[in-house]
């Protein structure tokens, strides 16, 4: 059963919010959810192996330098930008402490 | 439908222009109701329709696809086209290039009609999770088109696309082309390029196309199937699917696993069961074989899924690309707001129970123990596929749901996936078929399932059944473009 302390941290590693209108009917779908995610214990998986399912080789290239995308293009999609970096403020609606990534 | 087209533009019967102003218009008239398309890319496609017009008027030879009017999923990036995966968090969001799949279907001169609607993410069975209202089945519009490519199957279903490509990463593709009575094909994974598709869970998805014909399936896939070196993953397909789909089919085994039959409806079974006459009458054989390892495959799969959901969604923070939330206080508070008001309810969900069989105590429990069993499910279907050439199965226990059920118990609705994610889990190629209606004339699907990279067999199979009950479980709906 997930407790409502535990459903905190995981939304914290998720960062995400969980507002108090949510909580109990999230805590409800992860109680049924993690129940049918529990019949896997039932199930034997001795002696099988867990990696590369899918049979996948590495594949390799020339270590050549090549054309990428332009940083104008890179940044068109970013609600602020400035000088060549994407930008957001420190804080929303507010002075504008800039921060640049 | 794809070479009649072909046949009507090269013998100059018809312009690309005219075929694709009637399909515009037929998604002006109809679209408002099927909310099939989220974006309808009118002066693009027409711009493409002029070019193919050029291309024939010129006396130039035209490509298998050239001056098809289609539609692609709202989670294949299409540069400089709005790409939302109906969410909230991606609204504005214009890629900066083509999805590899797109990049050659362009150049081969097809004309994009518009995106389509899916939920949310990919994360759905319904196409209702998506942020701008569920596709309608174009059978009976209070019953949902599936999911998550509902849009895609709406639109080709009601006659507003030729074909459209989706994706499949538990029964994505298959599910809707079931309920919407139409062919749906889940290549092998590593056959199709992902590069460009948004991603939901990168070991389990795949691109594939949605069609009113086997034929036309298999001519999509021979086009998008192709090694591509921005996908490592991808090695292409094996063969052509087109030239192989009149093969001989003597000699041929269907295996039939029990297991997929326990929670199916009475009416599904019906249907399944006089498909196996069809086959029989042709020739083949029915083998009995058992797949007990699928009995945990939804688990697995749900786990899997949003374990690698959860890591991949973690880029959207508002900062590069898309929504951004306006009142924050601080950097951390500005990421966690953005994502919390720009995700639905079940990308939320998936993402926390992701992050829980990640999360240290409970790694080994669920994450490596499902990992384990998906290798079950692979050592199960190989040593099936020893007795057996193909297996036939469900490939939904139920027709479309009503519109709204959906909502109010997601476990109920993972379960009616049980037939679809063996499939993914394995990385195995499918095709759905229909092969039959149910009550209120709502199409039943059947799929077929083959080891790794054999979709010209399957395809040829698929045809097979077309062919002998001449195609009477494709219905056209009232409406839509009729040539």
């Amino acid at each position: 059963m997930v407790t409502k302390e535990e459903l905190m941290d995981l939304a914290t590693l998720s960062k995400l919010n969980i507002s108090d209108g949510e909580t109990e009917k999230l805590l409800k779908d992860m109680e049924e959810i993690i129940k049918f995610a529990d019949t896997i214990n039932s199930a034997s998986s001795e002696g099988v192996a867990f990696d590369n399912i899918n049979e996948l080789q590495n594949v390799y290239r020339e270590d050549d330098i090549i054309e990428s995308y332009p940083q104008s293009e890179i940044l068109n999609n970013a609600k602020t930008q400035e000088d060549g970096f994407f930008c957001i403020s420190n804080r929303g609606q507010g002075k504008k402490e800039d921060l640049a990534f | 439908m794809i070479s009649k087209i072909q046949k009507l533009l090269k013998t100059k019967q018809i312009k690309c222009c005219e075929l694709t102003e009637k399909y515009l218009t037929e998604i002006k008239n109809k679209n408002n109701d099927l909310t099939a398309y989220v974006n309808v890319t009118s002066e693009m496609a027409i711009d493409q329709a002029m070019a193919v017009d050029e291309k024939i008027a010129n006396g130039e030879d035209i490509d298998a696809l050239d001056g098809i009017p289609m539609t692609l999923k709202d989670n294949i990036s299409t540069k400089d086209v709005e790409t939302t995966c109906c969410s909230n968090i991606l609204k504005g969001y214009k890629p900066i290039y083509d999805a590899s799949v797109w990049t050659k279907l362009k150049n081969g001169g097809s004309v994009l009609l518009g995106k389509a609607n899916m939920d949310e993410f990919a994360m759905g069975s319904s196409c209702e999770t998506s942020c701008f209202g569920g596709a309608k089945n174009p059978h009976n519009y209070n019953h949902v088109a599936g999911g998550s490519s509902g849009g895609v199957a709406s639109a080709v279903g009601a006659g507003l696309a030729v074909y459209g490509l989706g994706s499949d990463t538990g029964g994505s593709i298959r599910q809707p082309a079931s309920f919407c009575g139409l062919v749906g094909l889940k290549p092998t994974y590593g056959s199709v390029s992902r590069y460009g598709l948004i991603a939901y869970a990168s070991s389990l998805d795949q691109i594939g196309p949605i069609a009113s014909s086997v034929e036309d399936a298999a001519i999509v896939y021979d086009e998008i199937a192709f090694k591509d070196s921005m996908d490592s993953t991808c090695r292409g397909k094996s063969e052509d699917t087109v030239s192989h789909l009149n093969d001989s089919i003597d000699n041929l085994k269907i295996g039939i696993a029990g297991e997929y039959f326990e929670s199916v409806d009475a009416e599904v079974n019906r249907s399944i069961k006089d498909a196996l006459k069809v086959y029989e009458n042709l020739g083949a054989k029915i083998v009995d074989i058992s797949l007990p390892s699928i009995g945990y495959a939804l688990p697995v799969y749900y786990i899997i899924a949003c374990a690698e959901a959860s890591s991949n969604l973690g880029r959207y923070d508002g900062i590069r690309y898309g929504f951004r939330a306006d009142d924050y206080q601080g950097f951390h508070e500005m990421i966690c707001k953005t994502r919390s008001e720009g995700f639905g309810e079940e990308v939320k969900r998936r993402i926390l129970l992701g992050t829980y069989v990640l999360s240290s105590g409970y790694y080994d429990a669920y994450y490596k123990k499902a990992q384990s069993l998906r290798g079950s499910i692979v050592y199960g279907f190989n040593k099936a596929f020893e007795n057996c050439d193909v297996i036939l199965a469900p490939t939904v226990p139920m027709t479309a749901f009503k519109c709204g059920v959906t909502s109010k118990d997601p476990v109920k609705t993972y379960q009616t996936d049980i037939c679809t994610v063996p499939v993914n889990i394995a990385g195995l190629p499918a095709v759905s078929i229909p092969c039959g209606f149910g009550k209120n004339d709502l199409p039943i699907g059947m799929q077929l399932i083959g080891p790794k990279f054999t979709e010209s067999k399957l395809l040829c199979i698929a045809n097979k059944f077309e062919q002998a009950t001449d195609r009477c479980f494709f219905k056209q709906v009232e409406g839509g473009v009729n040539l």
